[in-house]
């Protein structure tokens, strides 16, 4: 039996999933854009402050004398007014030159009291004027006075508006009919490839933006939208692509950069997102959430000490508890255990009302290391305080922060406290809340303890029996969970002697057996349950050479050494009497085994 | 910019005065609004005076003395440099003609209780050349496509003249332009040569990191990324400003309010690539740091079509000015055209089919099959699409 399974000790990182923006339009002063589920959501779908260099700001600043020098062009071209006062063009340029001095407010007022103020292009620009400074409903009532049979840009506008108040429907026939007026509209594609996307026509989105493409093939905005629809579609090597080169194209493109990150992390392609990561941070170093991605594929590449600078300068930006457990993984990771420890004491002191689960995950990660050193007082203490404070039960409903339960039993049967772990596992496995993988951390390990408990053994086969149908729904669970399951299920089933049950499960059994040990020592364990001393001894011993820790291989000799013992209880009872000895005497070992061998010697000596 | 108190002393006493250096009357400064008014121009305040010995108006160009520009090397410098520039096209067509030596003028300025001070005032005449070209811009209902690249035309010819005599103007702009007739035919100059450098002179200024040279809404990337200096590329700047005025010629925006608007984010670009161009220390480091940071910002710059919104391109010469503006104002300057000969082969091509009605009808009808065919071919695929959504969504049931 496997019941010392436990979550890896790899650590867990916290990256926010952040907001993927879905262009609708790229050009003029307003970029409308719709704001989409983040990647990971979008996949379900399928499936040291000031010291921190900002591009933006730095671009903005050096802007400035450029701004004052189109005021002053404002100024000397005003004065023409006499002269061209009555000319649409100049009153374009003075409108023109008054929005790029950052006067909008100057613009408008041109605007509106041109001499042909009425006329189409004006009212665009008014329109967007109007838009820009923060007033949409009079923005869209002037669009909507325009003629929509022939002008695009003014439908174009309006469908923004419908696509904002989520009247998608009524967006796609606006920009249905801007298609009608110019098939080749780049705007006009972009939208729609923007709305079929929204209404799960990948395919047709696809296309769209494909047309788009041949309008602008410079625009990285575009590819970006693209690479969203080709991960909506699954296609993710496709989406690789395009978001590659929406980055080459625009390597200050923050959405394409997060989103390539997204993509290449959950394809565990991290190697591919880091030169546009590096590349985006040395030039805009503001945005917490493309240091934390950096840092997450750095970690995920091994360049921990790079991994941790990056977090470092993140932390300096943002100071929460997300980001101190990130730095604690980090520390994790270079083996600066000290460190860590404190990284994820100090992350949940950052907990507030918004990152609960953020400081349970630290919490988590504190476990796992606790567990490696064998502190499981400590792990006891700091798992009860954190369940303690866990009002809304987030604990046990989610599948990450699960583990916090895994560790607390874990560490419960460690201390001696097995029953009171199997009265916490049943009071568990009676919410039928709690997450898929708490339940089946759970009842596996709970099957590996009632079936060597002989007056639990009842309970291991109601149970065994009960969670037979979950065989085939265990994909999404880890591999280690998966396999240990099915072992268990296994081990359950041939230990309480229900043999016909446990070769049902060799089919799922035998892709596991030669290849880990307690699988290998299961098969075993129904050869000799069957009769087949010798081939079960031989799988025994295959699976001590297979299993890798040294508890391991202790505790499947210990188990062979009992199930050996038992067999020559009646044929001869010196060497039933020393192997039932050396399970009795296995460091290590498991004290359940211990019991029983413990009570057949007091069988045999009596 | 509004007149300093010195720039205003010196205009008041000009205007005021009754004949300078023997031969210039009646003066008027005609780059100041008025009194207190904005100085159009960086270094120089510009009067209009009556030459008496050669009986014709001339312009005489004065070197601002506001506190803050008098003792400003480069501007001294650039002023200086103007005058010999414009002696060195003495006597070239289709260039503007200085018309006196470099003088200086000097002003007294008598302090209560004190000594008279005299600061000097340098400044040269130039020929005056009336007509501006602003109509052609600023009211371009008034004028036919022909009218404009006939224009056009003739800009480019100006500052082709200048390119042949090795100057490079750095600040062409259409208020920088003015036009004469000779006869029949139309002349126009590039005037204001204060920025104008020739090829063999050195940069004036040890570097220009952290300075533009040219009006903004004109002057490409190079020269507003630290690349101002480098006399190798000068004529790229000056194509690209042409490039701007073609494209302003026949659309309402300013071309750079197209560009920002098309380019979100063309201004951090730009800091990107000054940044980078900043980290060279010799001209030819600047130049490939410029290169290679372009190898990867320059690649998502949309080029700007003169197609843009409420344009008057006629639909015959549509694609053979798209295609002129974007490559004049590519943001690498490589890609721009190499020689002004061949800008003008190209309007003069437009002028062409323009004027002859059959050649024209032959553009207009291959421009809209062009297009015609574009349509037909996205609406194939639409087609193609729909009909595999459609069996894939009927074999799913």
């Amino acid at each position: 039996m496997q019941n010392d399974l436990i979550p890896k000790d790899n650590q867990s990182l916290i990256v926010r999933s952040e907001p993927i923006e879905l262009v609708l339009a790229e050009d003029g002063g307003t970029r409308l854009a719709l704001v989409l589920p983040p990647f990971e959501d979008l996949s379900e779908i399928g499936k040291l402050s000031g010291r921190h260099f900002s591009l933006r700001e730095k671009a903005d600043r050096e802007w400035e004398p450029f701004k004052a020098a189109f005021s002053a062009e404002f100024d000397r071209l005003e004065k023409k007014k006499q002269q061209f006062g009555d000319s649409k063009t100049f009153v374009t340029h003075l409108a023109n030159l008054a929005e790029l001095a950052g006067e909008r407010d100057t613009e408008y007022r041109i605007l509106v009291d041109a001499p042909h103020h009425q006329d189409t292009f004006t009212k665009h620009r008014m329109g967007e004027n109007l838009q820009a400074r923060g007033r949409p409903k009079e923005a869209e009532e002037l669009f909507l006075s325009l003629d929509l049979a022939t002008d695009s840009v003014a439908n174009l506008r309006i469908a923004f508006f419908h696509a904002q108040r989520d009247e998608l429907d009524e967006a796609a026939r606006v920009v249905a009919r801007v298609l009608s007026i110019d098939p080749l509209d780049y705007g006009g594609r972009l939208f729609e490839g923007a709305l079929r996307l929204a209404r799960g026509q990948y395919q047709q989105a696809i296309q769209s933006f494909r047309i788009a493409e041949e309008e602008r093939p410079t625009s990285s905005v575009l590819f970006t939208n693209l690479a969203i629809a080709y991960v909506c579609a699954k296609k993710h090597e496709k989406a690789l692509i395009a978001l590659r080169k929406a980055v080459a194209l625009d390597p200050l493109n923050d959405n394409a950069v997060a989103l390539l990150a997204d993509v290449a992390h959950s394809w565990g392609r991290d190697e591919d997102a880091v030169p546009a990561l590096r590349y985006f941070v040395s030039l805009e170093q503001r945005l917490p959430s493309i240091w934390g991605r950096l840092a997450r594929s750095l970690l995920k590449i091994g360049r921990a000490d790079e991994a941790l600078a990056a977090l470092r300068r993140q932390a300096n930006q943002e100071d929460t508890s997300a980001v101190w457990n990130n730095i604690g993984v980090a520390h994790v990771t270079i083996r600066n255990r000290k460190a860590a420890l404190s990284a994820f004491k100090h992350s949940v002191t950052k907990v507030t009302s918004d990152s609960i689960s953020d400081g349970f995950l630290a919490v988590r990660n504190t476990l796992a290391m606790l567990i490696e050193d064998k502190s499981y007082a400590d792990a006891i203490r700091v798992a009860n305080i954190a369940i303690g404070d866990d009002r809304d039960r987030l604990i046990r409903c989610d599948k990450k922060l699960g583990d916090i339960y895994v560790f607390l039993l874990h560490s419960l049967r460690h201390s001696g406290h097995s029953s009171q772990a199997a009265s916490i596992s049943e009071e568990l496995l009676r919410d039928e809340h709690i997450s898929f993988d708490l339940r089946i951390w759970v009842v596996t390990q709970l099957l590996a303890y009632y079936s060597i408990v002989p007056t639990l053994s009842e309970r291991a086969i109601v149970l065994a029996k009960q969670y037979m149908n979950v065989l085939d729904s265990l994909d999404d669970v880890p591999e280690r969970l998966h396999e240990g399951f099915i072992n268990n299920l296994a081990f359950a089933f041939a230990e309480t002697g229900h043999l016909d049950e446990a070769s049902k499960l060799l089919p799922y059994l035998s892709t596991l057996v030669h290849q880990w040990a307690y699988p290998t020592a299961t098969l075993g364990l129904i050869h000799i349950r069957k009769g087949h001393i010798e081939k079960g001894a031989q799988l025994y011993e295959e699976a001590i050479r297979l299993a890798s820790r040294i508890e391991d291989k202790r505790r499947i000799r210990q188990k062979i050494n009992l199930e050996m013992g038992l067999h020559f209880l009646q044929s001869d009872q010196r060497r039933a009497e020393r192997l039932l000895k050396k399970a009795e005497d296995e460091n290590d070992g498991s004290p359940e085994l211990r019991d029983v061998a413990r009570s057949a010697l007091l069988a045999l000596r009596a | 910019m509004a007149l300093s108190p010195n720039s205003l002393y010196l205009v008041n006493t000009l205007e005021n005065l009754p004949l300078l250096d023997g031969r210039y009357a009646q003066m008027k400064c005609v780059n100041v609004t008025s009194a207190t008014g904005v100085t159009r121009g960086v270094f120089s305040l510009v009067f209009r005076a009556f030459d008496q010995v050669d009986q014709r108006w001339i312009a005489l160009k004065f070197f601002d003395i506001a506190p803050n520009k008098m003792f400003d090397q480069y501007r001294v410098d650039s002023f200086g440099r103007e005058h010999s520039i414009l002696q060195t096209l003495l006597g070239v067509r289709r260039c503007l003609q200085v018309a006196s030596a470099l003088t200086t003028f000097k002003l007294e300025i008598t302090q209560p209780g004190g000594s008279p001070l005299e600061i000097p005032c340098p400044y040269f005449a130039v020929e005056w050349i009336d007509e501006d070209v602003d109509s052609y811009f600023e009211m371009q209902d008034s004028y036919d496509a022909l009218d404009k690249l006939q224009l056009f035309n003739d800009i480019v010819l100006s500052v082709e003249a200048l390119h042949r005599n090795q100057v490079h103007h750095r600040d062409l702009k259409k208020d920088n332009l003015r036009a004469s007739h000779e006869r029949l035919a139309r002349i126009v100059y590039a005037i204001d040569l204060g920025t104008a450098a020739r090829i063999e002179s050195p940069p004036l200024r040890p570097d220009y990191d952290t300075g533009s040279v040219g009006a903004p809404a004109y002057t490409a990337a190079e020269g507003l990324c630290g690349l101002a200096g480098l006399r190798e590329i000068a004529k790229f700047t000056d194509i690209y400003a042409l490039g701007c005025l073609l494209f302003e010629l026949f659309n309402r925006d300013l071309f750079v309010r197209e560009l920002l608007a098309r380019n979100p984010n063309y201004q951090p670009i730009l800091t990107v690539l000054g940044l980078t161009v900043r980290g060279g220390t010799t001209p030819a480091e600047k130049l490939f740091r410029w290169h290679t940071a372009l190898r990867t910002h320059g690649k998502g710059v949309t080029p700007i079509s003169i197609l843009a919104l409420d344009n008057s391109v006629p639909v015959g010469i549509a694609q053979l000015l798209d295609e002129l503006v974007k490559s004049m104002t590519r943001i690498d300057y490589r890609a721009r055209p190499n020689s002004l000969e061949f800008v003008r082969r190209r309007i003069q091509s437009a002028i062409t089919c323009l004027k002859n009605d059959r050649v024209y009808r032959l553009k207009v009808e291959a421009a809209k099959a062009r297009r015609a065919g574009r349509i037909a071919n996205i609406l194939k695929r639409e087609q193609k699409l729909a009909l595999a959504v459609a069996a894939r969504a009927q074999y799913a049931k």
